[in-house]
């Protein structure tokens, strides 16, 4: 691993291109007379043969020099133009900072990038602070826009921008080891897009294979500057245009230091101000965060050794002198939807055993702890909440009013959860047959962790 | 030459500059006929460093409403802490002549404040708070001549009714999400006003001397357009976009033809005589060219194009031509749909047509200034003249150049400058 960089630069980018690099040319502004028939017909036309059609055959074109190219000298030659493989291939990380610009206004904005394809894009949007992460397998997103998504936490993104997301999350373009990874480049010749003139390359990716990117090259550089693909805007898929801008040379690759992207309505511009390479940047930055409650109860998850002790007859015989038993075993809790719920089950055999399953969540609107639990004893399902302070979690059924109920008697439950420590943690069980005024112990639970590789 | 001769000749030059020099008004949304296009000239082609010559530049309050500009005033709507207010500036120094509240301020995490143009007819200013309330004021002090709340009268949401994220472009039908953003309209002695209230009165006409209503029609929510009257064949016709169709009304209200369009459409139709109507919309939508029949009973499409999205910007026709932003690409097009030319680097921008320029503001306060040229885009001058961002298009009135954002409010000189004599009589 080459050691960490950083460099300083004033540019730009946007919605975070893998690309980012160096050698670039001027901005493609000069106008110029197009050189095709835009009419509505034949667009669609063109864009169904773009779909449907195959991407045209390889053929040679004329580089600056007067040099003919076949289609893997184009490809190699951009290849070239970034940096080359092996710079890539050295690149772990990549942190880059920098202004955003959308909905007209300009903000910073910070990237992160670990290879293979775990991205973290946070910005902000008005006075809203947007993240956008991939984890290698799922996109998520942290948006309070109510325009953009009715949820103000961390949730996965709607099935539509999934594939444009892990798109945009590979660290390196897609013609960098284009094989290897799975991708398909065809090149289609010299193209021209509303008046500027390019060679255009036509890439399916390994994880989405009908969606073919038009990738247009600056034909003197051979420097991506301007790619079309599918992308996702407000629920919906669309084009999106993405203009790559302002190349410079950083760890011995050509990022571009300005990127446009034109989506839907929106119009982004993302300028970087700063590249660190190879910075560390540890995986958990890149999951989607469980919510802020759950966060404390993370460590439950994994094996756990159980010592119980439980009490005979608490309630129904008090006159009687009651008898702690002792029993021990495995407990399991699973962390579910990436921590918002943990499930434990447990098999618990005393006189009364008893399969239990138990789910531990975190009430974000009432703000509360919950756990459901339902037992092959009672089979019952009975709902406690309650507040950690202090490191205890109490929870009760009185507020849900979900006891058991023999005879006349109602009988509340109490759990305690306390010392929550990384290897272990206690739980307490309760019962109150006055409806809370008065609580009697039942079963202590003490948690201790199988190591993984017991 | 000699001095005689020189100074004779400077003369005519000056004479005939000042001659075509006329004041020209900017009463409403887009201009004197709501086209985008100011009835100037003798406008500067180019722009020294120091040009365009700032005349005078003063604090504003938040609000995205276009200026407007009517004799020896100015007149801007926004947000003065909790209150939208309307006000009259002279144009001459910028000077505030009257200030009037006219609703509460609309909060909005994209931008605070009124997004209605005011108009101005007969010496008498309509505006429109984001709270639907409606106001006629004497122009010269802003004193109240009739008052309505559209909200309370007509039951106009301000909020969406509905929204469902996963909904295909437009097709949710919102109430006025942003408040009441259609700016106003004055067909001889109606004041048009879109209230969105759905329930035949979400266009509606009110007597401008009185507030009275004289009709009300359409049942449609969501619009962020606005009313605009055209002549075609001889009638006189109202054009509205609501959430699915353009819709025709004779100034008496009825109705004259429809047709099918976005669900969303901000943008403003462009009048391309002498029968044809220009249309553009974002969420994909694009362009659409209509030609008025004969009769004005129907409306026929010409041609569509899909790479001219006007989201909150409208175009400009001129010259067997249409200019207006596709998102942040200017583009020309020919009237025949075809995209003659396009140029990136201008931002999300709104533009303005004078003496054969246009004059382009981005989003982020930087001015364009570029000859009109069906051969490709042409600039000649660029200047950063606000410093925050702005949405709303440049106003262009009596030679001068009136730009607003969120913060202030700037006038520029755009006549062409007298030329200088150096002590030989030389001109410089």
């Amino acid at each position: 691993m080459i050691p960490p960089q950083e460099t300083q630069a004033c540019g730009l980018t946007s919605l975070a291109q893998p690309l980012l690099a160096g050698g670039g040319r001027a901005p493609r502004n000069h106008p110029q007379v197009l050189a095709f028939d835009l009419s509505w017909k034949v667009f669609g036309v063109c864009l169904l043969a773009l779909l449907v059609v195959p991407a045209l055959g390889a053929e040679t074109v004329e580089a600056a020099d007067g040099e003919s190219l076949s289609a893997e000298e184009v490809i190699a030659r951009c290849v070239a133009a970034l940096g080359g493989e092996a710079a890539w291939r050295a690149i772990e990380t990549l942190e880059l900072t920098g202004r955003h610009t959308s909905f007209s206004q300009t903000q910073d904005f910070l990237l992160r990038r670990k290879r293979p394809d775990l991205y973290y894009f946070d910005h902000n949007e008005t006075t809203f602070r947007v993240t956008t992460a991939y984890d290698g397998e799922t996109a998520w997103w942290h948006t309070g826009i109510p325009l953009i998504s009715k949820a103000n936490w961390p949730v996965d993104m709607p099935r539509v921008y999934q594939s444009a997301v892990a798109a945009e999350a590979e660290l390196e373009p897609p013609v960098i080891d284009h094989r290897a990874k799975g991708h398909e480049i065809e090149w289609a010749g010299e193209s021209r897009f509303e008046g500027e003139a390019y060679l255009e390359l036509r890439i399916k990716r390994r994880q989405d294979p009908d969606n073919v990117e038009r990738w247009f090259l600056d034909p003197e550089s051979f420097l991506p500057t301007l790619r079309l693909s599918r992308g996702a805007y407000h629920g919906y898929t669309t084009e999106q245009l993405t203009y790559f801008d302002d190349y410079r040379q950083v760890a011995g690759v050509q990022l571009p230091h300005r990127v446009e992207t034109e989506l839907g309505n929106d119009f982004l511009e993302l300028v970087v101000d700063s590249v660190k390479v190879n910075h560390e940047i540890d995986d958990s930055v890149f999951h989607r965060p469980p919510p802020a409650g759950m966060e404390l109860l993370r460590t439950l998850a994994g094996r756990w050794r159980v010592s119980i002790e439980s009490l005979d007859n608490p309630v129904l015989h008090p006159e009687r002198q009651r008898q702690w038993t002792t029993d021990e075993t495995v407990a399991v809790i699973h962390s579910r939807a990436g921590g918002s719920l943990l499930e434990e089950e447990i098999e618990v055999a005393t006189d009364r055993p008893r399969r239990a399953r138990r789910l531990f969540s975190y009430d974000r609107f009432r703000e509360v702890y919950r756990l459901a639990h339902f037992d092959t004893y009672s089979q019952h399902l009975d709902v406690l909440e309650g507040q950690l302070a202090d490191g205890r979690l109490v929870l009760t059924n009185l507020r849900t009013d979900t006891p058991v109920r023999i005879l006349r008697l109602s009988f509340h439950a109490r759990e305690i959860l306390h010392d929550i420590q990384p290897d272990s943690f206690k739980l307490d069980r309760e019962v109150s047959p006055d409806g809370g005024q008065s609580w009697v112990p039942d079963i202590r639970f003490v948690y201790t962790r199988i190591p993984e590789d017991d | 030459m000699d001095t005689r001769h020189t100074v004779a000749w400077l003369t005519a030059v000056l004479l005939g500059v000042c001659a075509q020099a006329r004041a020209q008004d900017w009463p409403q949304f887009r201009g004197p006929q709501g086209t985008g296009i100011a009835d100037e000239a003798g406008l500067a082609r180019s722009w020294a460093q120091s040009e365009p010559t700032e005349l005078w530049r003063r604090p504003l309050g938040a609000g995205f409403a276009s200026l407007v500009v009517a004799g020896d005033q100015i007149y801007a709507l926004f947000a003065d802490g909790d209150d939208e207010v309307a006000a009259g500036f002279r144009v001459a120094d910028g000077t505030e002549v009257w200030r009037r509240r006219i609703g509460k301020t609309f909060v909005d995490h994209w931008g605070n404040g009124p997004r209605s143009t005011p108009v101005i007819a007969g010496g008498s200013f309509y505006a429109l708070a984001s709270n639907g309330a409606l106001h006629a004021l004497r122009a010269a002090d802003g004193q109240t001549i009739w008052e309505v709340d559209l909200e309370a009268r007509f039951g106009s949401p301000n909020r969406p009714v509905e929204f469902d994220e996963g909904a295909p472009p437009g097709h949710v039908d919102m109430g006025p999400y942003w408040g009441f953003c259609s700016s106003l309209l004055v067909e001889g002695e109606l004041l048009i006003a879109y209230t969105g209230s759905g329930d035949g009165n979400t266009l509606v006409a009110l007597d401008r001397s009185t507030g009275e209503q004289r009709w009300g029609r359409l049942d449609h929510r969501t619009s962020y357009s606005s009313p605009f009257t055209v002549t075609i064949g001889g009638q006189r016709q109202i054009i509205v976009t609501v959430a699915g169709e353009i819709v025709s009304l004779s100034p008496s209200g009825e109705l004259l033809w429809r047709h099918p369009w976005a669900r969303f459409n901000v943008s403003q139709p462009v009048f391309i005589p002498p029968d044809k109507l220009f249309f553009s919309s974002s969420n994909d939508v694009g362009a659409l060219l209509l030609a008025v029949g004969a009769g004005s009973t129907a409306a026929l499409e010409v041609w569509r194009q899909p790479r001219m999205r006007n989201n909150w910007q409208s175009s400009v026709a001129h010259q067997d031509a249409i200019v207006g932003f596709d998102n942040a690409t200017l583009k020309l097009l020919s009237l025949g749909g075809e995209i003659v030319w396009a140029k990136r680097g201008l931002g999300k921008g709104t533009l303005v047509l004078a003496d054969d320029l246009l004059f382009l503001l981005s989003d982020r306060g930087v001015l364009t200034m570029a000859e009109w040229s069906l051969e490709g885009f042409r600039q000649v001058g660029q200047r950063q003249v606000l410093s925050d961002t702005t949405m709303t298009a440049p106003t262009l009135a009596q030679g001068k150049l009136f730009l607003r954002n969120h913060q202030e409010m700037v006038c520029f000189d755009l006549k062409q400058k007298p030329l200088a004599i150096t002590a030989t009589g030389s001109p410089e």
